[in-house]
């Protein structure tokens, strides 16, 4: 996918970001997994960075309902479907 | 809980107490209020106003048949809207085919786009991240406006895919297959709306 470049956990903040995306989209392997989290862990920009997807893109779930009663309850089969592990961040 | 019986909020009122209330009593005007805003977003997904009407009208039809289970814990648009991406879901799926994306959007998709966000070897720009936004953003009432942003200012297509993946929760390769979409493409594209949106948290919705 991406070119890694010598960075904190071996990537950039650049492909962090692409990461972090795909995270919501897919499951991370455990080299990206440990990559992304390594280079978070020593890289405030991207700790800034991540809060601000995290915020965002987190709270879409509650906010779109996925999860309320009338979800699970009244409207049958649909719903809760997504590995939600890989969505937090 | 039987709203309509209260006459204070109890003690764990939700925050929304007077909008479960006043929809209680009067839920025809309380549904009418976010019409609009249900139809742009079926708009969207369903490509014609007509589709939009009905599955709005399903949604209608059944918000007012389960009135009883709005409990108030998220805002009144967020739980019509839960029952709104079922209908659109289901109006999907019944297609048996997908009208294809713009192909000039698609095809422009790339992630240079965002080249003024980093510096050469990939960093950030620390001036593109101006800090964490405000608690008071991820309000929900906020938050739900983050749809009408996305809706507004993302290409119609990039709102689409974003809003099929985060909103409809339609798996990755069942989006690229119905849009007819090389999973590349819709990588960028998805990337693209998430890092819109993260440029919109930093800044503020108002000042995009």
């Amino acid at each position: 996918m991406n070119e890694y470049v010598g960075n904190g956990g071996g990537i950039s903040c650049r492909e962090s970001t692409w990461l972090v995306s795909e995270a919501r989209d897919r499951l991370l392997n455990r080299e990206e997994t440990d990559g992304l989290q390594m280079h978070i862990d020593g890289c405030q920009y991207c700790q800034i960075a991540a809060q601000q997807f995290s915020d965002l893109l987190g709270n879409l779930a509650i906010v779109l309902a996925r999860n309320s009663d009338i979800d699970r309850k009244s409207l049958s089969g649909r719903a809760g479907n997504r590995a939600t592990g890989s969505a937090e961040n | 809980m039987k709203p309509s019986g209260l006459k204070v909020p109890p003690v764990d009122a939700p925050l929304d107490w007077l909008e479960t209330r006043s929809f209680a009593l009067r839920p025809a005007e309380g549904l009418a209020q976010h019409r609009q805003f249900l139809l742009d977003l079926a708009t969207l997904q369903l490509g014609t106003r007509d589709d939009a009407d009905d599955v709005v009208q399903e949604t209608f039809a059944a918000a007012l048949e389960g009135l009883h289970s709005f409990s108030g814990k998220v805002p009144l648009r967020a739980w019509l809207v839960g029952i709104l991406r079922h209908k659109i879901i289901d109006a999907i799926r019944q297609r048996t085919r997908y009208v294809r994306l713009d192909t000039d959007e698609t095809i422009q998709a790339n992630d240079q786009e965002f080249d003024d966000h980093f510096s050469n070897d990939g960093s950030w720009q620390p001036s593109v991240l101006n800090g964490s936004c405000p608690e008071a953003m991820l309000a929900h009432r906020e938050l739900l406006e983050l749809i009408e942003v996305c809706m507004q200012k993302l290409p119609s297509n990039t709102a689409k895919v974003f809003l099929m993946r985060e909103f409809l929760d339609l798996d990755f390769s069942e989006i690229a297959e119905r849009m007819s979409l090389e999973e590349g493409n819709l990588r960028v594209l998805l990337y693209r709306a998430r890092m819109r949106l993260r440029d919109c948290v930093s800044r503020g919705w108002t000042s995009l």
